[in-house]
């Protein structure tokens, strides 16, 4: 489904280059869950980044489904991003003067879905995340818990194959975590495959595939 | 549906400062309209008077003790006279006309001399033209409202019968406004061309054999005014000149048409130096409110803009986001003025007295359309510029 090869992200810093990615070769197949971890500015995020369309490459190729993203322009990739992936981050990116339900419905209101049948499936993705009851409460009315549900449920709306996480749990409880993880594994038991960027070996070991990441280079994949 | 829904969405927040910025845009908007309406008022009475042909004079509201009822001989004695100077080259009547009914309504007959249209060619652009229809009548659209024959009906009485009915063929009608401007009723010394003529509802036709010959049949009831228009000869004397003028003192009110053009461009002038700038002051202040509210909406909205983008917009589509919204507040106060403007506009053609002083014209709906797009250029240039720079995962790490 994803592969990645000899993917390199530099940056320039002051006169000098830096690689987030150095020359990362990747394979994720569908179905997979996958955990990437490692340290603090290793380039896991940018990794995640770089899989979900949200930002490019510098060199190598990436093929999604075969289809080659490095190739795309940025309406190509804002499409399959909006089609086929769904995102979860860790300070969940929700609207907060707007109601749950909004937020739930956005990706799908930048598709061609008519307008009711996005409301139906914004309900029926809460209800799949057990907060239908909240819909029409604000984003910043709700728990830690709640507003990543909510972002689940976001990431779900346009039935995406894929699922990305950068760490979900980052501001939970560890029990509210643990019910959110359970979230993620339940999905992925439906068949989406499921990435998910941690540094905390509980999460990650939620995964059926452990990736380890160090300056920007694998350096283990279990 | 889903668009408005969107934009209104990403404005929130916003709604009051984006409800009074629209109010603002209304407000200046209709100042403007309403400064232009005003000039143009003022314009049109200078139009006529300045294109008018030097040395032309007009003699007119003049003590007749009797008014005459012959159509034909009426002012003939006081054109012989004035005719007898030598300096004159060209002396002719408008006459008026009464008493004539249409739909209920009293309304005057002006015979124009065709002389008057090449001496004020003006009148010929506002519609006052007889060259496909000598004998046919100009009309104004107030009087003559809902008719779109090219026929009507007046009625003149006549003694012994009562009111009779009479048929007359219409060139065309003219705007009551520019009319009313034109030939104001009874608004003798003030400096406007309405000490032209001084009739209100009224039908004009050129003083020719035909209408004098319809009109000499009602001529016992009917009853005749005449004011008399005199030009000099190019090659007349100052002296000469002074000789008329002492005559037309004594026979009534002589307006020398270069000191009115004169005055009125004064007035014109005095008018722009007072009324432009504070609508322009205005449109500049709410052009930067503008201009705040897009850079205020690109920063504080940037986190919406980065939910927007990773939930799979594409840059151009956040961009558009932004433009949408400012565009909303532009386009629905353009809505506004362009509705409240189509309504003064039938008012107008109603000959609504209220609006007496102003002329709404084309170069409003100009006015409108320039600020909308001017407003628009400031917005979307700003939100373009605000934007431009930042790449995707540099708004999204806003976020992070």
């Amino acid at each position: 489904m994803i592969e990645l090869n000899n993917v390199t992200k530099k940056y320039k810093v002051g006169e000098n280059d830096f690689y987030a990615l150095n020359s990362l070769s990747f394979k994720v197949e569908k179905g997979e869950f996958v955990s990437i971890c490692g340290a603090s500015g290793s380039g896991k995020t940018t990794l995640l980044n770089i899989i979900g369309t949200i930002d490019e490459c510098t060199e190598g190729t990436y093929l999604f489904d075969g289809l080659d993203v490095s190739s795309m322009n940025d309406r190509k990739r804002a499409k399959l991003r909006n089609e086929h992936i769904g995102f979860v981050l860790q300070d969940f990116a929700l609207i907060n003067n707007q109601t749950v339900l909004y937020n739930v419905m956005l990706p799908a209101l930048l598709g061609k879905t008519k307008y009711k049948a996005i409301k139906s499936n914004a309900l029926k993705a809460l209800q799949s995340v057990g907060i239908a009851d909240q819909a029409q409460k604000k984003a910043n009315q709700l728990s830690g818990g709640q507003r990543q549900r909510v972002a689940i449920a976001r990431a779900l709306i346009n039935e995406p194959d894929l699922i990305l996480a950068d760490e979900p749990t980052g501001q939970l409880d560890s029990e509210t975590g643990k019910q959110i993880m359970e979230t993620f594994k339940k999905l992925n038991n439906e068949g989406k495959t499921v990435i998910i960027v941690t540094h905390d070996k509980t999460v990650a070991e939620y995964g059926n595939r452990l990736v380890m990441i160090s300056d920007g280079k694998i350096v283990s994949d279990i | 549906m889903k668009l408005i829904y969107r934009l209104n969405a990403f404005m929130k927040g916003l709604h009051i400062s984006s409800f009074i910025l629209s109010l603002m845009l209304v407000g200046t908007s209709l100042l403007g309209i309403l400064v232009l309406a005003k000039l143009n008022y003022m314009y049109a009475d200078y139009r006529i008077i300045k294109d008018a042909s030097p040395d032309v004079y007009y003699l007119g509201n003049m003590s007749i003790p009797m008014p005459g009822t012959l159509v034909e001989e009426m002012g003939k004695e006081l054109i012989d006279e004035l005719q007898q100077f030598s300096g004159i080259g060209k002396v002719y009547t408008v006459k008026s006309v009464a008493p004539v009914m249409f739909n209920e309504q009293n309304i005057s007959i002006l015979l124009y001399s065709p002389d008057i249209l090449d001496d004020f060619p003006a009148l010929k652009r506002i519609g006052y033209d007889f060259q496909n229809d000598p004998s046919g009548f100009i009309v104004q659209s107030a009087v003559f409202d809902g008719y779109e024959e090219k026929s009507a009906t007046i009625s003149i009485y006549k003694t012994g019968v009562g009111w009779h009915d009479l048929t007359i063929n219409i060139n065309n009608k003219v705007n009551p406004m520019i009319s009313t401007i034109c030939f104001s009723g009874g608004s003798t010394g003030t400096m406007d061309s309405s000490v032209l003529l001084t009739e209100s509802n009224f039908i004009i036709g050129l003083d020719n054999e035909s209408n004098r010959e319809l009109l000499e049949k009602y001529s016992d009831s009917l009853r005749c005014y005449p004011n008399v228009v005199f030009r000099f000869k190019s090659s007349a004397t100052e002296t000469e000149k002074k000789e008329v003028f002492k005559f037309a003192e004594k026979k009534g009110n002589y307006t020398p048409l270069a000191e009115i053009a004169a005055a009125d461009l004064n007035l014109i002038q005095a008018q722009i130096k007072s009324s432009i700038p504070l609508p322009v002051l205005l449109f500049l202040t709410s052009l930067i409110a503008y201009l705040s509210i897009t850079a205020l909406m690109v920063t504080k909205k940037g986190k919406d803009l980065s939910i927007l983008y990773l939930c799979g917009a594409s840059r151009n589509k956040c961009i558009a986001t932004v433009m949408g919204s400012t565009a909303l507040m532009v386009v629905i106060p353009s809505l506004i003025n362009a509705a409240v403007l189509s309504f003064l506009w039938k008012l107008q053609k109603q000959g609504d007295e209220r609006l007496w002083g102003f002329l709404f014209e084309e170069n409003c709906i100009w006015l409108i359309v320039f600020s909308f797009v001017l407003t628009l250029f400031v917005v979307f240039s700003v939100a373009f510029a605000s934007m431009k720079g930042k790449t995707p995962i540099e708004i999204l790490r806003g976020v992070e």
